[in-house]
């Protein structure tokens, strides 16, 4: 009774505080549930996995090997201890158009029974859709990832033959999809690299195994015994198979020594066969060559000939035809000369004709000259007598007249003479008189003289000169001795220039020079004896007796009187000899008259008598000619007649000819028109024999065209022979021994990450309920606190009515424990159900799975039960504890209110002042609840904490995709290379338009040591040093300062830096390809987030590591956008010497992936963020409403707004809230910096840092919740009782 | 009209599908400086009344006039302000807010009203000058009261309810408040309502209205009020 009396208190209690309870059990259940959920998560996954793996037959085992396998081989496998069954199959990469992409495809080979019962199907594919295939050309497909597959059932995939090599690897290359599936052996949705293509492979394709041509199984796989009842992630797994692989190991390495040995010898085998078919054939085909090309010239020859006697015979006819052309004209010639003669013939009868008839008239006309010729011979002969008689009379008087004339002649002869004798006294006298005459002048006869003339000038000279000559000589002279001497030199001048005038008249000239003399001698007086009439004569002579001079000096010498008496003399002697010789000559005129008429009679008679002669003897002549013409016309015309007679002979004759002629001239014809006939036939005959020629010679040309053809294909094939022998030599001698890659599960790429997911998702799980557990046992605290403080009262009344310490605590207890346990039970029940589910199908866009079996997992569920019981009741019980101690009697008295406190700001005047009345009570009210105060800001900062904390690990990882693909990698192509060297055709590629920069790198997998860690990375030798930096930025991700890369240094990426516990000056070693360790100091710390790498100086590498930098890698920016880039992988990995390429964008679309898949968890922790704020809230305002109800019920009488009584809680609410999430922002870092590197892959480091934007979220998502506490609170608020809560304490 | 009028006011509660009256057609008239008194044994429906004209609570019935305004008719907003401005409560228990001092308490209330008192005056008029910085787990409960008093009337209202004042004080005490509340009325003129049970109180009022079972069985005006000292219970 009083048990149940109790127990029905307890349940009034629950029913009477609704909110309460609800608030405790949902934390309860939050945490709880947060931590079964979580825990569940990756178990459950890999449960569902390894059920996956076992109902798939998942193979334990996969051989791959590099010359693939025979039977014998995969009989030796089966034999192998451990091995339970094998399944040899075929696989082979391959291109394919699907939709508008080229994708990479692998075909998988389906065994001939697929029945379940057949123990050697393994990694059987799931259908989906459709059926699997079950005749030649039909294949089953994986399903798309995306949404929109191009693909759907009854299409026809089509395989690409790139590069002919797909004969060696299907039996066909259409296949018709029948059926979609999802592969165990693919769980990852990213189903790994390729060779070809763009090196990602897109997606894979089972087809019979009759479809595939391969000579040898490319793959082996296995299981192994009792393994598939093992779970696959387990130690035992492991510990079942290791053994096996090891065994296997050891088998690979007989069966490639023995499979090399075959090939070998096979090899050698068919290449000795090939050999001699190559020797046999090439005989064969030189010795067909050799007969063929006889032929052919023996035809030639052929040709040659006929084309000689063509031409021959062109000659002949051209002969004949010339011939012909001269006959013809011969004809026309002799037709010619035939008209010719005839037309000659008829003018030679005209002629004789007219012979005739001429002589006829010719003796007529002869008869009447003959007549006149005797007349005129008797009229000359009279004529002549007359002549001479007239001349004999006319000669006679001729003579008489000369007689006369003669002696005239004598007579005048004798007078002459006369006169000559006395000329030269006459020149003397002449002369002398003038002399003399001058010198009587200037003789002074009276004293008069006159003037002398004056001369000064050239014209007076020519004027006295003109005055002389007009003068006699005498008088010039004396007029010149009367010059003076200035004159005369003058004049002298004068006259010898005029006397260089050679037009001067000879007179002139011989006066001029007498003056002139005169002038150079004047002034000279003539001496002798006195002159008188008597010795004139002889002075005279002795005058003549002296030369010129003493002549004048003589004569100057003689005085007045004496010049008077030789003047006189001389004057009568002139004038004596002038009469004289004026007779002379006018009887020397009338003589030469007579003489003149004698001889004009004469010459008249002469010529009177010489014309009548002549006259006769032109008539004489006349007769003459006339009496010889006739003589002449006789004999003519006797002479015509006899022509005549012998021109009629002739015409006969010719008439003859001419006939003879004609019949010539016809035959002739005849004969030509034969000839042509004949010529032209020839002609003919000769185009028909060239038309012959020209085929014979077509057809030798295609001989030889053929032959030719023939030769060179046979060259060609013996040459193909012969590389293809030399190839198939030198791949025998380069024949690598087959090697065998032993493979466990944990070299499927799917299954490698999907267990590494696992293993995050369980670190993960460990941290985050804590949280939960946290705030649930801060809420029952507070909850259980108010609870037994309401209840003071009432556990007075029990303590009085005797209950025992431990009865009263045990209905808190129980209290609590109900919403704990039945909190506990939805919590583990929900979480086991709902969040492995959520998780996994998040996990779900990665994996291709199928759907979670979740299991309820004992474990979880108790420890998460328990863990709830032990926050809840223990928080009760502390609360308990506190109150029972008191006395029955203090706690039946209402509890003294707690009294208001002075708080520490109110110390800060100038603060407190500044506040508003109602800051002020919310600032006091604040500190007054302590514990409220606390709890709210820690449940708020864990709300907080976790939001920021899932938007962080979401920044963190979609950070490094941003940073390690755009800022670190400032490439995005890579290439790898199969030989150590970039290809013409490759470097000509990466030269073209699409590439803005290339550098070859050698990129090695290398472990990495320092200390006693170690680890496994990359070292990283770019060809050139300072370009290294155009391509991978080097920096520090804390000061983001430039890492300097010389020729001396080594980087270290920053995580590999932590994992080794290196500094920058600190040593690691690696081991260099002759195994022997190589120390190298640390220069440099750089960022990096994706793979561990040591970045070296190619100098340094050398130097120190003693190995060759052999190019493996280039790495590339390309400038093309998304579209063109498919074309351009293909393109680069077309080219010689590349072994895939790729860009990092798929890499990074991976990436993507995984953080889209992140965004699920984050919204599962933002919900249970949210809740877990919400329940805080709401567990808190709850409380601070119900404890002062009173004091709001006072606050309302006094008027106060519903408004502002709300903000008298809120306000406090609210600042509680924004504390909570200032301390959940610096929790949040911690946590998220936390789960960051427990979640954090070895190879991976995430970036540290939280964007700005997700403290933003985390703060504004938190208040949300804030205010929809809020808004959900406010009715109750609004329906406090007045009345009610006036009445009493409580 | 008189200052305050009650005309058929009823006020009826749910309890578990029983409808009970609290206030059955409650009729009275009080006029503006009256000091009055409302008394009737427990459960009569007297704090009913207090409330309805407080603005505390709503009538089902009737009309509530206050200085020309119909009080009955005002919507919940109303009834706020109308709280706020015109009407001050002084309760049995005080209902100090504890987290606030003497001065705090007063000011609560004078910082909400149109035309306050001012705080400290009205402290020191109640006699409290020296304790106005105290909590009120600082103070007796007749201090308490007087600051509730202080914190009523510096609202300077038109209307001062007290609801059983001295139901928590000893005989002395009592008598100290129902003086100050006495002379309140008397010095200001305001009119002051005090609700009680006890009789004796009866002979300080100048008017009183005496309710039984939801009805006011009587209504009486007082010519001589006695003083608080004088009376004896």
């Amino acid at each position: 009774m009083r048990i149940k009396s109790f127990y029905k208190d307890i349940g009034r209690a629950v029913t009477h505080s609704w909110s309460r309870f609800l608030a405790l059990l949902v934390i309860v259940a939050l945490g709880s549930g947060m931590y079964s959920g979580l825990r569940a998560t990756a178990p459950d996954m890999r449960a569902t996995a390894d059920q996956y793996f076992d109902s798939s037959r998942f193979m334990d085992v996969h051989l791959v090997s590099t010359f693939g396998f025979t039977q014998e081989d995969v009989e030796a496998i089966r034999a192998a201890e451990g091995v339970e069954n094998v399944m040899a199959g075929y696989t082979a990469d391959v291109l394919s158009r699907v939709g508008e992409r080229d994708l990479v495809l692998r075909l998988h080979s389906l065994p001939e029974y697929m029945g379940e019962d057949n123990g050697d199907y393994l990694n059987r594919p799931t259908l989906l859709a459709g059926r699997m295939p079950e005749k030649s050309g039909e294949c089953v497909l994986s399903t798309d990832s995306l949404e929109n597959d191009p693909v759907s059932l009854g299409d026809t995939i089509v395989i690409e033959d790139t590069d002919g090599t797909l004969e060696d690897n299907l039996a066909r290359s259409e296949f018709t999809v029948v059926g979609f599936v999802e592969s165990s052996y693919y769980i990852s949705v990213s189903l790994g690299s390729s060779t070809i293509g763009s090196g990602t492979l897109d997606r894979y394709m089972y087809l019979l195994s009759e479809d595939f041509s391969q000579e040898y199984y490319t793959d082996l796989f296995a299981t192994v015994t009792g393994a598939a009842a093992l779970d696959t992630f387990t130690q035992e797994y492991q510990d079942t198979v290791d053994p096996v692989l090891d065994r296997l190991e050891v088998l690979a390495e007989d069966r490639a020594e023995i499979r090399y040995q075959d090939i070998r010898d096979e090899a050698r085998q068919e290449l000795d066969d090939a050999q001699n078919t190559y020797d046999e054939e090439k005989a064969k085909a030189e010795q067909e060559l050799a007969d063929a090309e006889q032929e052919l010239l023996d035809a030639e020859q052929e040709v040659a000939d006929g084309e000689q006697e063509l031409a021959d015979s062109r000659q002949k006819l051209l002969d004949a035809e010339q011939e012909l052309q001269d006959g013809r004209e011969e004809l026309a010639d002799a037709q010619q000369s035939y008209e010719d003669g005839l037309r000659q013939l008829e003018e030679g009868k005209q002629e004789y004709e007219d012979g005739v008839k001429e002589i006829a008239d010719g003796r007529e006309q002869w008869m009447d000259g003959y007549s006149q010729y005797l007349t005129g011979l008797n009229q000359y002969e009279y004529g002549l007598s007359q002549l001479e008689m007239q001349k004999e009379d006319a000669y006679a008087q001729l003579a008489d007249a000369r007689k006369q004339l003669n002696d005239a002649q004598k007579e005048l002869n004798d007078a002459k003479e006369q006169l000559e004798e006395q000329k030269e006294n006459y020149n003397l006298a002449k002369q002398l008189s003038g002399v003399v005459d001058s010198l009587l002048e200037s003789k002074p006869e009276d004293p008069e003289t006159p003037e002398e003339p004056q001369i000064s000038s050239e014209e007076e000279a020519a004027a006295f000169l003109q005055e002389l000559m007009g003068q006699n000589p005498a008088d010039a002279m004396t007029a010149v001795s009367g010059l003076d001497e200035s004159s005369k030199s003058y004049l002298s001048n004068y006259i010898q220039t005029v006397l260089e005038n050679p037009d001067v008249p000879e007179e002139q000239q011989a006066l001029l020079r007498q003056l002139l003399a005169l002038l150079g001698g004047s002034g000279e007086e003539e001496g002798g004896g006195e002159l008188t009439e008597d010795n004139v004569a002889d002075f005279l002579q002795e005058l003549a007796g002296m030369d010129e001079a003493q002549a004048a000096e003589k004569l100057m010498g003689l005085s007045r009187d004496e010049l008077v008496i030789l003047s006189d003399y001389l004057h009568s002697a002139v004038d004596q000899y002038e009469d004289g010789r004026a007779q002379i000559s006018s009887a020397n005129w009338q003589l030469r008259e007579a003489r003149a008429e004698y001889n004009r009679q004469k010459a008249e008679a002469d010529e009177q008598f010489a014309e009548a002669e002549q006259e006769l003897a032109d008539a004489k002549a006349e007769l003459d000619d006339a009496a010889q013409e006739l003589e002449d016309s006789k004999a003519e015309l006797d002479d015509g007649e006899q022509q005549l007679v012998d021109a009629k002979a002739e015409i006969e004759e010719n008439e003859q000819k001419l006939a003879d002629a004609e019949k010539e001239l016809a035959d002739g014809r005849q004969e030509l028109a034969d000839a042509e006939q004949e010529i032209r036939d020839g002609w003919q005959e000769l185009a028909d024999g060239e038309a012959d020629l020209n085929d014979a010679k077509q057809e030798l040309a295609d001989g030889w065209q053929e032959y030719e053809d023939g030769r060179q294909e046979a060259e060609q094939e013996l040459a193909d022979g012969a590389k293809e022998l030399n190839d198939a030599r030198d791949e025998l001698a380069k024949l690598e021994r087959p090697e065998w890659y032993v493979l466990g599960r944990d070299a499927n790429v799917g299954y490698v990450s999907f267990e590494g997911d696992c293993d995050r998702m369980e670190s993960l799980s460990t941290v985050f309920p804590v949280m939960f557990f946290l705030v649930a046992a801060l809420v029952a605290l507070t909850t259980m606190t108010r609870m037994v403080e309401e209840e003071r009262g009432v556990i007075g009344t029990y303590k009085a009515l005797g209950y025992g310490r431990g009865k009263i605590a045990s209905k808190y207890l129980l209290y609590a424990a109900i919403p704990t346990l039945l909190g506990s039970v939805c919590g583990v029940l929900l979480g086991f159900q709902t969040l492995p589910r959520v998780c996994w199908s998040a996990y779900l866009m990665m994996y291709n799975a199928p759907a979670l079996i979740s299991g309820f997992h004992w474990a979880y569920a108790l420890t998460g039960t328990a863990a709830s019981v032990l926050c809840t009741l223990g928080a009760t019980w502390l609360v308990c504890r506190s109150e029972l101690k008191e006395t029955p009697a203090a706690l039946l008295l209402p509890k003294v209110p707690k009294a208001g406190k002075r708080i520490l700001l109110e110390r800060l005047g100038f603060v407190w002042k500044r506040l508003k009345f109602t800051q002020k009570v919310t600032c006091r009210n604040l500190f007054r609840y302590k514990r409220r105060l606390f709890m709210t800001v820690v449940g708020i900062a864990g709300a907080t904490g976790l939001l920021l904390t899932g938007f962080g690990i979401k920044d963190s990882i979609a950070d490094i995709v941003e940073k390690q693909y755009s800022d670190i990698y400032r490439y995005d192509t890579v290439i790898s290379l199969k030989d150590g060297e970039v290809s013409e055709g490759l470097r000509s590629v990466l030269e073209s338009d699409a590439f803005s920069g290339w550098l070859p790198v050698m990129k090695k997998a290398v472990d990495i040591e320092a200390g006693e860690n170690s680890l496994s990375g990359y070292v990283f030798v770019p060809q050139e040093t300072e370009r290294l930096k155009e391509f991978v930025s080097l920096r520090s991700r804390t000061t983001g300062e430039d890492v300097p890369f010389g020729e001396d240094s080594v980087v270290l990426t920053e995580k590999a830096a932590d994992i080794l516990g290196v500094e920058v000056g600190g040593t690691i070693t690696l081991e260099n390809e002759s195994s022997r360790k190589i120390n190298l100091t640390v220069t440099g710390i750089t960022e990096n987030y994706v793979y561990h790498y040591v970045y070296i100086a190619p100098e340094l590498f050398q130097q120190e590591m003693n190995d060759p930098v052999e190019i493996t890698e280039v790495e590339a920016v390309c400038v093309q956008g998304p579209e063109e880039r498919e074309a351009t992988a293909r393109l680069l990995q077309e080219q010689e010497g590349v072994a895939t390429a790729g860009f990092t964008e798929d890499t990074r679309a991976s990436f993507d992936d995984l953080v889209e898949s992140l965004n699920v968890i984050i919204v599962v922790i933002i919900f249970c963020a949210g809740a877990l704020a919400f329940v805080v809230l709401y567990n808190l305002t709850n409380i601070n409403i119900t404890e002062r109800q009173r004091e709001l019920a006072t606050i309302k009488v006094l008027g106060f707004f519903d408004g502002e009584v709300a903000g008298y809680i809120y306000r406090e609410t609210t600042i509680l809230s924004l504390l909570g999430c200032l301390f959940g922002l610096g929790f949040g870092v911690v946590l998220h910096s936390f789960v960051i590197q427990t979640v954090e892959v070895d190879m991976v480091m995430f970036s540290r840092s939280i964007a700005s934007l997700s403290f933003l979220w985390s703060v504004l998502i938190t208040m949300v919740f804030t205010a929809v506490v809020d808004v959900i609170m406010l009715p109750k608020m609004k329906h406090i009782n007045m009345v009610e809560s006036l009445k009493s304490v409580d | 009209m008189a200052f305050v009028e009650f005309r058929d006011v009823t006020k009826f509660y749910q309890m578990g599908g029983h409808q009970i009256a609290a206030a059955d057609g409650v009729n009275f008239q009080i006029e503006k400086g009256e000091f009055v008194v409302i008394v009737g044994p427990s459960g009569a429906g007297k704090t009913t009344v207090l409330n309805m004209l407080g603005g505390m609570d709503s009538c089902s019935g009737g009309e509530i006039w206050l200085d020309g305004s119909l009080i009955s008719a005002y919507s919940r907003k109303q009834l706020t302000e109308y709280r706020r401005y015109d009407v001050g409560f002084v309760f049995q228990f005080y209902n100090l807010v504890q987290n606030l001092t003497a001065l705090e308490n007063v000011e609560l209330a004078s910082e909400i009203c149109r035309d306050p008192l001012d705080p400290r005056e009205v402290l020191r008029e109640v006699g409290l000058e020296d304790r106005m910085g105290n909590f009120p787990a600082q103070l007796s409960g007749g201090e308490q009261q007087r600051v509730a008093i202080a914190r009523a009337i510096a609202k300077n209202p038109k209307l001062l309810l007290c609801d059983e004042p001295t139901g928590a004080l000893d005989y002395n005490t009592g008598k100290a408040i129902l003086r100050l509340l006495q002379d309140t009325c008397r010095g200001t003129g305001r009119t002051v309502v005090v609700i009680t049970h006890n009789q004796a109180f009866t002979a300080l009022a100048d008017r009183v209205i005496r309710i039984r079972s939801g009805r006011v069985t009587e209504m009486l005006t007082n010519p001589s009020p006695a003083s608080a000292e004088s009376i004896e219970w």
